[in-house]
């Protein structure tokens, strides 16, 4: 390993590589910081630029890229309350409360430095462990899936307190959306209603804008908001506290552990890392009451976890050619652009390659946090704005990322649709939380329930008969009903 | 609120039928047994919905009265801003989307009572950032319809 290590530095030495991953650290965050682009656009859109470059520098381009725009979500997140990536929806709950506390600052400092350190640590396990873990990739087919989106749902009704019943309903709403369109399996068009712009079912980022943002524009015009901080609070020159941050070690590990092991798992992505993350850190917090106030161990959680991910999604893509998330799907196309076939054979064939790979990852994290920390004061500006100014702009930026998907006016209806359809649940105390992860979940529980029958051929104790869907199942009964007494018991109370 | 939590209920009750009976329709073909029916899955988020709705009312009906009626605060700004919206939508292909985006801005911000100098300066901004970043940096593709001659020329 070691004589792999010393061909990865040496690749350092080529003036590009370390050139590539300062400049795509940086487009990076802006990817993930735009609404309605990503670190899978981002990707997608730089590979052309690879083409006259050698395959060191292009893959250092790529990956820092990737690992700095599962960060940049979080900005518009803290800032703005708008999530930049589905990643990002999480940093949304506790991070958008903590600037109307004025403490936007901190959030950042939070933010950039779980994220630095959820990288490092699923960049440490992948360069240790890369093989073994592949092994956990090949474990999940149909009922595991099944069973680990059912899981992160089951998170919904814990989410809106007391209101768990209606955490429950705008979960199952937003399973509802999520079926319009040509079913996966079949290809039959369901509640289209003729409408062309459904044939391809609803995007995941205008109903996610229309949700946060169109909703946020609603209510910014109602409510003729001066300033989006609370009531007393001010955004003073507030001193970024580190001992706060040092503390939040144990959440940081354990949801590094968690991001890389989801990460691991093909098709799972950073969405799913960070809301099982955010659970368990709920789970674990000696103050539960203050996730979805302003919790610094959720932001934590969240942000720590879906940039572990990227080291997790890099396992099944370099050692069995497999994508562990939509940027490494893309990332296989920038392999072969260069003749280079990840798989087994990738570490015996191109050692420089992979290792190489490995310590730009680092670098990367090294990178991302310089920028991070640099920022902070330009993010804080935007936190400054006021909601008049903000609200119009808000609307222009989600029109651009809606009708960016596919260039079409179906998805800036669908968006705004879906805002007024916010407005409303949020007037009638619905939390659209739970709404956003079923949105996020619902094509995969979907597809893997179907899937596992049509294995079973129809019998659902494929469920139960696999160690880790049952497992989840499991632990996501035990969730539901656990929130359930305990809201029903503090009502009573 | 309880009276809207009674309404809210129904609502999605009423939905739910809606949902059941229209994925009738789904059913293709005779060789796809039923647990693979694309009306399978709707049908059982149907019935969870139907479940839960009923559980509302009757959660609605047995909470005290009062709780507040729903806070509808100056309903008629966020009516006027959905129709600028809707309007926005259905004519920004045809007038393009700088002309369009660039009157909407300048009316929602007249709405939220901004300086007239900030309203001279950032929408322009906004555009002129959107210009170059989205359309000459990333290649995005917007719609400009008239005003492609005057843009390509840039």
């Amino acid at each position: 390993m070691l004589d792999n290590f010393i061909l990865g530095f040496s690749q350092l030495l080529y003036w590009q590589v370390p050139v590539a991953i300062v400049v795509g650290a940086a487009l990076g965050i802006i990817c993930g910081a735009m609404p309605g682009l990503s670190g899978t656009t981002g990707v997608a859109l730089m590979i052309p630029f690879t083409y006259g470059l050698s395959p060191m520098p292009s893959m250092a381009l790529l990956v820092s890229l990737y690992t700095a725009s599962e960060y940049g979500g979080s900005i518009s997140a803290i800032t703005v309350n708008i999530p930049g990536a589905p990643a990002a929806v999480m940093s949304t709950v506790d991070g958008y409360p903590l600037t109307q506390k004025g403490r936007t600052g901190q959030a950042l400092a939070i933010s950039i430095v779980s994220s630095t350190f959820g990288g490092f640590f699923s960049t440490i396990l992948l360069i240790l462990f890369s093989i073994p873990l592949a092994r956990v990739a090949i474990a999940f087919g149909p009922a595991e899936f099944f069973g680990l989106g059912v899981f992160g749902l089951s998170i919904v009704a814990g989410l809106a307190g007391k209101n768990w019943l209606k955490a429950i309903l705008a979960g199952l709403i937003g399973l509802l959306i999520k079926t319009m369109g040509a079913d996966p399996l079949t290809g039959n068009m369901r509640f289209t209603f003729g409408w062309t712009g459904l044939y391809d079912g609803v995007a995941f980022i205008p109903v996610m804008l229309g949700l946060f943002a169109i909703s946020e524009v609603f209510f910014i015009i109602e409510e003729g908001v001066t300033s989006r901080l609370a009531k007393g609070m001010t955004l003073s020159k507030e001193r970024i506290c580190w001992r706060e941050i040092r503390g939040l070690w144990k959440c940081m590990v354990r949801s590094s552990a968690i991001g890389t092991a989801v990460g691991i798992v093909p098709g799972a992505g950073a969405g799913i890392g960070s809301i099982i993350s955010y659970n368990e850190a709920r789970r674990f917090s000696k103050s539960p009451d203050e996730f979805g106030k302003g919790s610094v161990e959720g932001l934590c959680a969240s942000e720590t976890a879906n940039n572990a991910t990227v080291g997790g999604a890099l396992v099944p893509l370099l050692t069995l050619g497999v994508p562990g998330s939509g940027a490494t799907a893309v990332l296989i196309g920038a392999f072969m652009l260069h003749n280079i076939n990840p798989g087994p054979l990738l570490f015996v064939n191109h050692p420089d390659i992979v290792y190489g790979i490995f310590i730009c990852l680092f670098l990367a994290n090294i990178a991302m946090l310089a920028y991070g920390m640099l920022g902070i004061r330009l993010w804080l500006k935007v936190a400054q704005v006021s909601p008049a100014i903000l609200a119009p702009l808000i609307f222009g930026v989600a029109i651009i990322g809606s009708y960016g998907i596919g260039s079409s006016s179906s998805d800036v209806i669908i968006m705004i649709a879906s805002g007024m359809m916010a407005y409303i649940l949020r007037k009638l105390k619905f939390p659209l939380l739970p709404m956003v992860i079923a949105l996020v979940l619902g094509y995969m529980v979907e597809i893997s329930l179907r899937r596992a029958l049509l294995v079973s051929h129809g019998d659902p104790l494929i469920f139960l008969k696999s160690p880790i869907s049952l497992g989840f199942l499991l632990l996501a009964v035990l969730s539901i009903t656990w929130t359930i007494i305990r809201s029903e018991r503090s009502l009573q109370k | 609120m309880r009276r809207g939590e009674i309404i809210t209920g129904v609502f999605l009750i009423l939905l739910s039928i809606a949902v059941w009976f229209n994925s009738a329709k789904f059913v293709s073909g005779a060789r796809i047994i039923r647990t693979l029916s694309p009306a399978f899955y709707p049908r059982l988020l149907a019935l969870c919905i139907v479940l839960c709705a009923v559980l509302l009312i009757v959660k609605a009906s047995r909470a005290p009265e009062g709780g507040g009626a729903i806070p509808w605060g100056q309903w008629h700004k966020v009516l006027m801003g959905s129709i600028i919206m809707v309007f926005y939508a259905f004519i920004f292909e045809d007038l393009g989307f700088f002309p369009a985006t660039w009157i909407s801005l300048v009316v929602m911000m007249r709405m939220l009572r901004v300086s007239w100098w900030n309203i001279c300066i950032v929408p322009s901004a906004f555009l002129l950032f959107v210009y170059i970043f989205f359309v000459k940096i990333i290649g995005l593709r917007l719609p400009m319809d008239f005003l492609p001659v005057i843009f390509n020329s840039v």
